[in-house]
């Protein structure tokens, strides 16, 4: 029994906190709304005093929009698969497999959580001029097909399940792909989406790297399209559109989690499965 | 079952192959010659738009070349964009850079020196059309580096309305610093504690060089190797800068753009800006909008900014090509026409006898105050060195510390160590 | 016989050669370009033994951004994750609406940092952002968030803070969900208070989870670069220069190779070097369940 008063007590506490969490969503919202007169004022109001519908528009037409939602949706779709086949394969040697160097293996496994791709794009830029991939949506993706996360959390998955399964199957003829495909993968299903959830989120929001390595329309992300629009030199941002376009760019992965809220929260917290 | 698998694999393929093919696209399929061109804007809303206009009417005017425009943010970034594809050995092959930049592309051997292209148009006859100002930083060391595009100058604006309430005359902007003080006291009383501000400079070294000079000063050496901040002139600059925040006349530091902000929406009455801001500045205010010379001290002198043609260092025919783009986009009808559309200063003498453009500027006589600024006082190059985009980060953090209370003289102390470290590999 | 003694390792190659090309090649290859001249006048790398090093370490802005990034991370890594718990134990104790407020703190999660940035550098706008427009109401004095150089990089610290506290706690809430009921009802029967409860044993019971959160929240800290380049370009002053967002400037607008993976290489081993430490001192410490 948990008592009352302390109950009161959190809910007194955390429907501010939770208000407080909202506004800057909010102010985006607002925003993307209103004319620029109403931005330009001293006084702020959260109800613009015309709905500016025509940012939006505004937006299509300086900011090829369809194409850089088609480059983010392909990235984030091609890393996904390729992150599923390195991670599932890595994950079932390691769950499964005894052979010398393995620890070894995946401890140097473990060192890409502590080296960000962020922290060398120095080197990578090079590498991928090196591989002649500037300015394809390959190069934004190419750099995270592996993943140490998905692989531990495959592991784990993998580990869960009986061996026997796998022993039936392999009496039936099924060699180890083939086991990982038909066996391990159906099972460990709400393992791969929640990686899918949690990589998708990461790559859809990517920014600095997609930045770094593309040049052109062809290969932009939403973001880099999105970051292009404020980057004024002789004139202003306009805060209206700016804000429109966030809420574009935003609004397909938002409205994914308002739909799957609980998925999505299952799978960011999974990544506390990762121990040991 | 290994269907299934031969499918899924199919599918990688696709994706892969898509991915891969992202960058590349249609190349000189018609025989003609592919230049891909970079181009800055400030914003990406109405300059971006006329641009690629203008880069698809050259497309349809011949047949020999291909220009694909590509935007590539602000100055700085494309720069960078420019100077990191050169040196991964993926230059564009002409670009609207900073001019500034230009001994930074000469020591990397990125660009091409114009002088036999401009020899076959007519060698100087073809280059006089240009407003001399603009010309004297294309020529560096005997030859000539680019072509003059989107110019413009450090220009005054002021806040009519906000002149005549505060009786001030709206037709007579200061044209001192002395007199820029006076009219902050005048503006400050009015504006009696409301939250405005009678005047902004904002944080840009750009603004900060046009001071130095007109205290009788300089920043950097012709060679560009060079600079020196711990001078007299630079004292005197600051001073005046500083006695206008002491004086509560001045937000201590405002960047560029919110800075322009502020003047569309009332909130400062004065502002030194760019002649690029004009044509956003006159759309988007709702009182009547004052351009002036900006005011001088010592010396009557202005500097000069914005973007040049370059051509990178490729092969003959792509370089040729460029420069075929280069003479169209700066015919008298183009520059007449950037300029119009773009706020910036037409760059040639005969933009300024096109029909069109006479008509323009009867409509809008602001489009003018930097013409005749041009011509009447001493133009200045930008401030231009090696390592330009280093130093203009230094400097312009030299300021934010002074003007956001750091001691001075430590400053330019320490500042001028830095500059020196930076500049030391280019001691001959 | 040989082929079945290696056919584990096939297994690993997909990934590992990922793994090597993108992480430990780089991390070597930054090692060794920075011990040459790699810039505008050394387009072809020149040797330079520790040069650049010597440079940075006697460069003001270095130390700066060493600062700067010390700072920064501190103070996220501190107050986001002290928050996070907070609000996890918070939601741990109701029963409706959990859900919401789970969504409502988790949410910025799904914002771009790119998208987040610009809505927090509109709200801070000096004369028309929501921040001061709301200090004013209050008859407060007008802040310059971003443009004054003692406040900006808290300004900036706080749109960390606010993007990846609802993650943070989402992992503390796995943890705690965790605690066994009973042992919190035997607790209280023995007199423990609340402090106590939270302090003797979930805590404890939930060390493994501190643990990786705070591995976390040191790598989200050191890598912060998007909120920079968009809101601050590292200014003013300097006072937000941050090591990722140093290491793009001397890389990518000076053009300094060299200088800029010398940086990358002592970020390299800064990462382990402090991974490596909390793994051999509370790594050993931590409570696992399994």
């Amino acid at each position: 029994m948990k008592s009352d008063r302390s109950v009161v007590a959190a809910y007194v506490v955390l429907t501010p906190l939770a208000l407080l969490m909202l506004v800057p969503l909010l102010f985006m919202f607002t925003t993307s709304v209103k004319a620029l007169g109403d931005i330009l004022s001293l006084d702020f109001r959260w109800i613009p005093r015309r709905f500016a519908w025509e940012n939006f528009q505004r937006v299509v037409e300086v900011m090829p929009f369809a194409r850089y939602l088609y480059n983010t949706a392909s990235i984030v779709v091609m890393t996904f698969l390729v992150q599923s086949v390195t991670i599932s394969l890595a994950a079932y040697a390691f769950a499964r497999l005894r052979f010398p160097g393995r620890d070894l293996l995946f401890f140097l496994f473990l060192v890409q959580l502590m080296i960000p791709a962020t922290s060398v794009i120095i080197p990578n830029y090079q590498t991928i001029r090196t591989l002649g991939l500037l300015n394809t949506r390959m190069a934004v993706g190419i750099v995270y097909f592996a993943s140490a996360y998905g692989t531990f959390l495959m592991r784990q998955a993998f580990r869960a399940i009986p061996r026997d399964l796998e022993d039936t199957a392999r009496i039936d003829g099924c060699n180890g792909p083939r086991v990982i495909r038909h066996v391990l993968l159906p099972l460990t299903k709400p393992s791969l989406i929640a990686f899918a959830f949690v990589s998708g989120t990461f790559h859809w929001n990517n920014f600095f790297w997609p930045l770094l390595v593309t040049d052109t329309v062809r290969a932009r992300t939403l973001t880099v399209g999105l970051a292009m629009l404020t980057q004024a030199t002789e004139s202003t941002p306009e805060i209206t559109i700016t804000m429109a376009a966030a809420v574009m760019i935003t609004a397909p992965l938002f409205i994914l989690f308002l739909v799957f809220q609980k998925p999505f929260i299952q799978s960011f917290a999974g990544a506390g499965a990762l121990k040991g | 079952m290994t269907k299934r698998l031969l499918l899924l694999g199919f599918a990688l393929v696709l994706v892969v192959s898509f991915a891969w093919a992202g960058g590349r696209g249609e190349q000189e399929q018609t025989g003609a010659v592919y230049l891909r061109f970079y181009y800055p804007v400030g914003v990406a809303g109405d300059h971006a738009r006329i641009m690629e206009e203008m880069v698809r009417d050259f497309n349809s005017s011949q047949s020999d070349v291909i220009v694909e425009a590509i935007f590539s943010g602000g100055y700085r970034e494309t720069m960078e964009r420019a100077q990191t594809a050169f040196l991964s050995g993926n230059a564009p092959e002409v670009a609207v850079l900073d001019a500034p930049a230009t001994y930074d592309l000469i020591e990397m051997g990125a660009i091409t020196s114009l002088d036999g292209y401009i020899e076959s148009e007519g060698g100087d006859g073809y280059i006089s059309r240009f407003l001399p100002g603009f010309m004297e930083i294309a020529r560096l060391e005997g030859q000539t580096w680019s072509i003059p595009f989107q110019r413009s100058t450090p220009l005054f604006y002021y806040n009519k309305d906000h002149f005549r309430a505060a009786g001030l005359d709206p037709d007579s902007p200061p044209t001192t610093w002395a007199e820029v003080a006076e009219y902050s006291r005048v503006l400050a009383d009015y504006f009696d504690g409301d939250g405005r501000w009678p005047v902004q400079v904002p944080i840009n070294f750009w603004l900060l060089k046009p001071l130095v000079l007109q205290a009788g000063g300089a920043v950097e050496a012709d060679d560009g190797r060079s600079v020196a901040v711990d001078t007299p002139a630079m004292r005197e600059a600051f001073g005046y800068l500083l006695g206008l925040v002491e004086a509560g006349h001045m937000a201590p530091i405002r960047q560029w753009a919110p800075s322009v902000s502020d003047f569309i929406a009332g909130n400062v009455s004065m502002l030194y800006n760019s002649t690029g801001s004009l044509t956003h500045i006159s759309n988007s205010s709702e009182f009547e909008v004052g351009t002036g010379f900006l005011p001088t001290h010592t010396r009557q002198v202005v500097i000069e900014g914005g973007g040049n043609f370059f051509i990178f260092n490729t092969d003959e025919r792509r370089q040729q090509a460029a420069w075929k783009f280069i003479t169209w986009m700066t015919n008298a009808e183009n520059a007449a026409r950037w300029s119009m559309r773009s706020g910036y200063v037409a760059v040639t003498e005969d933009a300024y006898d096109v029909p069109a453009y006479q008509e323009h500027a009867q409509r809008n006589p602001n489009a003018l105050t930097a013409f005749r600024q041009l011509q009447s006082v001493e133009v200045e190059r930008n401030f231009m060195t090696y390592q330009q985009a280093q130093l203009a980060e230094l400097l312009n953090e030299m300021k934010e510390d002074i003007l956001g209370g750091a001691n001075v003289d430590s400053t330019l102390r320490e500042v001028q160590a830095s500059a020196d470290a930076i500049l030391a590999r280019f001691q001959r | 016989m040989h082929l079945k003694q290696l056919r584990p390792y096939l297994y690993v190659v997909p990934a590992f050669i990922f793994l090597f090309f993108f992480t430990y090649y780089p991390a070597g290859f930054a090692m060794v370009r920075s011990l040459f001249h790699w810039n505008t006048s050394n387009i072809q790398p020149a040797f330079a033994g520790l040069h650049n090093y010597q440079q940075l370490l006697q460069s003001r802005r270095f130390w700066q951004v060493v600062t700067n990034t010390v700072i920064y991370s501190l103070s996220f890594i501190l107050v986001s994750t002290a928050i996070a718990l907070f609000l996890a134990v918070q939601i741990n104790k109701v029963k409706r609406l959990g859900s919401f407020y789970k969504s409502v703190f988790f949410y910025p999660t799904m914002i771009p940092m790119a998208a987040a940035a610009m809505i927090w550098m509109f709200m801070y706008l000096p004369d028309y952002g929501l921040i001061n427009a709301y200090l004013r109401r209050l008859g407060l004095e007008s802040v310059n968030w971003l443009n004054d150089r003692h406040i900006a990089l808290f300004s900036v610290t706080m749109v960390g803070i606010w993007k990846y506290t609802g993650y943070y706690m989402l992992l503390f809430l796995a943890g705690l969900t965790n605690v066994p009921e009973e042992l919190m009802d035997a607790a209280k029967i023995e007199g423990a208070n609340g402090r106590q409860r939270l302090f003797k044993i979930s805590l404890p019971l939930i060390s493994s989870h501190l643990f990786f959160i705070l591995i976390i929240a040191i790598i989200n800290a050191l890598e912060a670069v998007d909120q920079i380049y968009i809101m601050t370009q590292g200014g003013p002053s300097n006072s937000t220069n941050l090591i990722v967002y140093f290491i793009y400037q001397n890389g990518f607008r000076f053009w300094d190779m060299g200088t800029a993976s010398a940086l990358t290489s002592l970020l390299i081993v800064t990462l382990l070097l402090v991974v490596s430490v909390l793994f051999t001192t509370l790594g050993k410490k931590v409570y696992y369940e399994v």
